[in-house]
C-alpha cells in the first residue's frame, strides 16, 4: 500500500500534461458545439413544432402578460394567448423553465420557439426578429419617497446613485442607456418585484420600471412609498419598448403567422379585452 | 416587525411539492453517481493510463468548477451537444450526478485502495480469482471505508440540488422564492424553507455519523 | 459556439476575481477563527453551551448555503434592520457555512490524536489548556490540513453564489457579459475554465496534503 515518494513528481508533470490536454479537449468540444448549433431554420421553426407535437414558449415572468404560481403554473394575459396560438397550430402548450439573461440565447440555441412580452432594442434585433409589437410602454425612474439623492431625472445620472437591474432585461439597457455615470448591479434571473424590494430595503437608490403597466401595479401594491421620474404617467424619452414576441432570425413564415395572431386579435377587440381582464391601464399600440 | 405565519400552512403543501422535486433530484443524481463513481475509481486503479487519465481529467475538471456553472451548462449547452432536449429537472440532476460522481470516485478509489494489500495476498493464497476477490473480500472492506464519506457527499448533493433554482427546477428553493416574491414575507417562507432542508438532510448527517462509529476501523 | 468571440472581453471577467478570492478569504478566515472554540466545546462537553454548539453545526451543515446567503440577504434588513452591503452578506453567510464545516475538520482532527499523548501529557502535569495546544493541537494540524484545503476549494466554488445577490464577482461577470454580448454559451465556458484555473491549484495542494498525512501515521 505504500507509494514510493519518488513517483510523485513523475505523476505530476504527467499531470500538468493532463492539464494542458483537458483544456485542449474542452475548448475542441466547444467548437465542436459551433457545429452541431442548429442553424437559422432553412425550413422555419413552423414545420419543427409542428412535427414535434408542443409550441415551446419561454417562462420569463413579466407581470402581468406571464407570470408564475408556487405550483409551478404560469398564468397572465399572454399565457392565454400562447393557448391560443397553440391550439391555431394544433399543438400542445410547454412553458420552458428561462430568465432574461437567457431569453435571447435560448432562441439561437433551440431550447424555445419564441419569447413573449419581449421589448425590441435595437440591440437584440441584431440576434433575434420580432413581431408586431402588440404593446407599448416606457421606462420609468422609480425611487424611494424618501431618498433625497434624486429629485429629478438628471440627479440620477451620478456615480453615487445606484441602480438595480434584472441582467439582460430591458430595463437595464434602458438604465445604462441613460444613466452611464451611475452605478449598476445586476441581478441574473430577478424579477421586476425582487428589483422593488431592492429599492424598498435601500440597498439600490433606483430601479427603471416600465409605465403604464407594472408603475400601476407598483402604486397599487406599495401606495406612495416611491416617487417617480419623469413622473408616473410620463417615460423617458429613451428606448421606448414596443412588445412583441421574439423568434428565430430569418424564420419569416413563424413571423407572419405571429404577426397574423396579433393583428386578429387587436381587429377583433381581444387583445384590449384580454389586457383589462389582467390589468387597468390602457396602453396597447393601435 | 410582524411575522404572519399563517401564510405558511397556505403555501405548505407547495413547499412540500418542492422538497418531493429536491429528493428526486438527488436521488436520480445519487444513482448516476454511484454507478458513474465506481467505473472512475476502477479506471483509476487500473493502472492504465488510457483510462486512468481520462478519469483524473473529469474528476478534476467537475471538483474544481461551481456545480452552478454545471448546471447551466447542462441546461443550455448539453441539448446542443447531443441534439436531444433537457428540461430543467434532467439537467439538473444529470449534471449534479456527474459532480458528485467524481467525488465519489475519489472516495472509492480510496476505500478499494485502504484495504490492506495482505488481503490481496491472502485471497490470492487461497486461490480465489480476480473477480471472487473483489467481491468477497476487497468491496465489503472498502466499503467500512467508503460509506461514512459517500454518506456526507449525499448531504451535500442534497445542498446542492438548491442550485437548480437557478434554471427554474421547481425544487424547495425555488418554490420558496416564488413564494416568498409573491407574499412579501420572505422572513417566514425562507425560515420554513431552511428548516425543511434541515428535516431532509440531517437524518443523513446521522446516518453518517452512526456509520463512522460503528465502522470505525482502529489504527486508522 | 465560437470561444474566440468572447476573448477580448476577458479583462472584464478578471476583474470580478479579486472579489471571488476576498469572499473565499474573507468567509475562510472568518469560519476557521470561530470553528476551533467550537470544535473544543462540543468535544469538552460543556453543558447548554455544547447543545447550541452542536446545533449550530448540525443546522449550517444540512441546509444549503444558497439558502444562508438569500435569507441573511433578505431578512437581516428586517429582522434586527442590519443594512449590510451584499458583499458583508455573502462572507458572513459563507463564514458560518464553513465555520460549520471546519469545526468537524477540527473534531475529527483533535479526537484522532491518540489518547496516548493526552494522558503522557497529564503524566507531565500540564493543564488542559497547555495539553490542547502544546501536545494535540500540533499533531491534529497534520490531519486537518487536507479537509482544510478541500473545504476552502468549496468555498471558492461557493463564491460564485454571491452572483445571485449582484456581487460583480466572476460569475456576476460572467452573467453580465453574456447578456451583453447574447453568448451565455461561451461566456460560461470561460467562466468555467476560470474557476478551474483559481482552484486547480488548491486541489493539487489538497491532494499533496492528503499523502503526506498518511505517511505522518503511518507510525502510530
Amino acid at each position: 500500500m505504500t507509494r514510493d515518494v519518488g513517483q510523485q513528481s513523475g505523476a505530476c508533470r504527467g499531470r500538468l500534461w493532463l492539464l494542458a490536454a483537458g483544456a485542449a479537449a474542452l475548448a475542441a468540444g466547444a467548437l465542436a458545439a459551433g457545429g452541431a448549433s442548429p442553424a437559422a431554420a432553412e425550413d422555419g421553426v413552423l414545420e419543427e413544432i409542428k412535427q414535434r407535437g408542443t409550441l415551446r414558449v419561454a417562462g420569463v415572468v413579466y407581470r402581468p402578460l406571464i407570470m408564475r404560481r408556487p405550483s409551478g403554473e404560469y398564468y397572465g394575459a399572454d399565457v392565454e394567448f400562447m393557448g391560443e396560438l397553440a391550439d391555431e397550430l394544433g399543438v400542445e402548450l410547454e412553458f420552458v423553465n428561462a430568465g432574461w439573461d437567457t431569453a435571447v440565447a435560448g432562441i439561437t440555441t433551440g431550447k424555445w420557439d419564441m419569447v413573449p412580452a419581449m421589448c425590441v432594442t435595437p440591440k437584440r434585433e441584431e440576434v433575434v426578429d420580432f413581431s408586431v409589437p402588440y404593446m407599448t410602454i416606457g421606462g420609468v425612474v422609480t425611487v424611494l419617497s424618501e431618498n433625497d439623492k434624486i429629485s429629478s431625472v438628471e440627479d440620477a445620472n451620478r456615480p453615487e446613485v445606484l441602480f438595480a437591474n434584472v441582467a439582460g432585461g430591458w430595463s437595464e439597457q434602458i438604465a445604462r442607456e441613460a444613466f452611464p455615470n451611475a452605478t449598476h448591479k445586476e441581478f441574473g434571473g430577478a424579477t421586476d418585484d425582487q428589483l422593488a424590494v431592492e429599492v424598498l430595503s435601500g440597498r439600490a437608490d433606483a430601479a427603471i420600471f416600465d409605465t403604464p403597466v407594472t408603475i400601476a401595479l407598483i402604486v397599487e401594491q406599495y401606495g406612495d412609498r416611491f416617487k417617480f421620474f419623469p413622473s408616473a404617467t410620463e417615460p423617458l424619452d429613451v428606448l421606448p419598448c414596443p412588445v412583441a414576441y421574439a423568434y428565430e432570425k430569418g424564420d419569416d413564415a413563424f413571423g407572419q403567422a405571429l404577426n397574423d395572431f396579433i393583428s386578429a386579435r387587436k381587429e377583433s377587440g381581444a387583445l384590449q379585452a384580454m389586457f383589462e381582464k389582467y390589468m387597468t391601464a390602457e396602453y396597447i399600440q393601435e | 416587525m410582524d411575522f404572519d405565519w399563517t401564510n405558511l400552512w397556505e403555501y405548505l403543501p407547495f413547499l412540500l411539492a418542492g422538497a418531493g422535486t429536491t429528493l428526486a433530484i438527488t436521488g436520480v443524481a445519487a444513482a448516476i453517481a454511484t454507478v458513474l463513481g465506481l467505473v472512475l475509481a476502477l479506471a483509476r486503479i487500473s493502472g492504465r493510463r488510457i483510462l486512468s487519465w481520462p478519469a483524473y481529467a473529469y474528476i478534476e475538471f467537475f471538483r474544481t468548477t461551481p456545480p452552478l456553472i454545471q448546471i447551466v451548462w447542462f441546461y443550455f449547452v448539453v441539448p446542443v451537444l447531443i441534439g436531444y432536449e433537457l428540461n430543467s429537472f434532467q439537467a439538473a440532476s444529470a449534471a449534479l450526478g456527474l459532480n458528485v460522481a467524481a467525488f465519489l470516485g475519489e472516495i472509492f478509489r480510496a476505500g478499494i485502495q485502504g484495504v490492506d494489500a495482505t488481503q490481496r495476498d491472502a485471497a490470492q493464497v487461497l486461490g480465489l480469482s480476480r473477480t471472487d476477490t473483489y467481491r468477497f473480500v476487497i468491496l465489503p472492506q472498502a466499503l467500512r471505508i467508503v460509506l461514512p464519506p459517500a454518506t456526507t457527499t449525499i448531504m451535500l448533493l442534497l445542498k446542492a440540488t438548491a442550485l437548480a433554482s437557478a434554471i427554474g427546477t421547481m425544487e424547495l428553493t425555488r418554490v420558496g422564492q416564488l413564494i416568498s416574491i409573491e407574499t412579501f414575507r420572505p422572513f417566514e417562507i425562507l425560515t420554513a424553507v431552511a428548516i425543511i432542508y434541515f428535516i431532509i438532510n440531517y437524518p443523513i448527517a446521522l446516518a453518517a455519523r452512526h456509520l463512522e462509529r460503528r465502522l470505525a476501523i482502529s489504527g486508522h | 459556439m465560437e470561444i474566440e468571440t468572447v476573448l477580448p472581453d476577458l479583462p472584464f471577467l478578471l476583474m470580478g476575481i479579486p472579489l471571488t478570492l476576498a469572499i473565499t478569504a474573507g468567509a475562510f478566515l472568518l469560519g476557521t477563527v470561530s470553528a476551533l472554540p467550537m470544535a473544543v466545546i462540543r468535544i469538552a462537553q460543556v453543558p447548554i453551551v455544547t447543545a447550541v454548539v452542536v446545533a449550530w453545526i448540525e443546522f449550517f451543515r444540512t441546509t444549503p448555503p444558497l439558502i444562508h446567503i438569500i435569507w441573511a440577504y433578505y431578512v437581516l434588513p428586517v429582522m434586527f434592520g442590519l443594512r449590510l452591503s451584499a458583499l458583508t452578506v455573502v462572507i458572513l453567510a459563507l463564514a458560518a457555512n464553513t465555520s460549520a464545516q471546519m469545526a468537524e475538520i477540527f473534531r475529527a482532527g483533535i479526537q484522532a490524536v491518540p489518547q496516548g499523548q493526552r494522558e503522557a501529557g497529564m503524566v507531565l502535569g500540564l493543564s488542559a489548556w497547555q495539553r490542547l495546544w502544546d501536545i494535540v493541537l500540533p499533531q491534529a494540524i497534520r490531519l486537518i490540513m487536507a479537509p482544510s484545503a478541500n473545504a476552502t476549494v468549496s468555498l471558492l466554488k461557493d463564491s460564485s453564489l454571491a452572483a445571485l445577490i449582484a456581487v460583480p464577482e466572476l460569475m456576476n461577470r460572467g452573467q453580465i457579459l453574456s447578456t451583453q454580448n447574447f453568448r451565455p454559451l461561451e461566456v460560461l465556458t470561460l467562466v468555467a475554465i476560470l474557476y478551474f484555473v483559481l482552484t486547480y491549484p488548491l486541489a493539487l495542494l489538497a491532494g499533496a496534503l492528503e499523502r503526506r498525512s498518511r505517511v505522518a501515521f503511518r507510525g502510530l
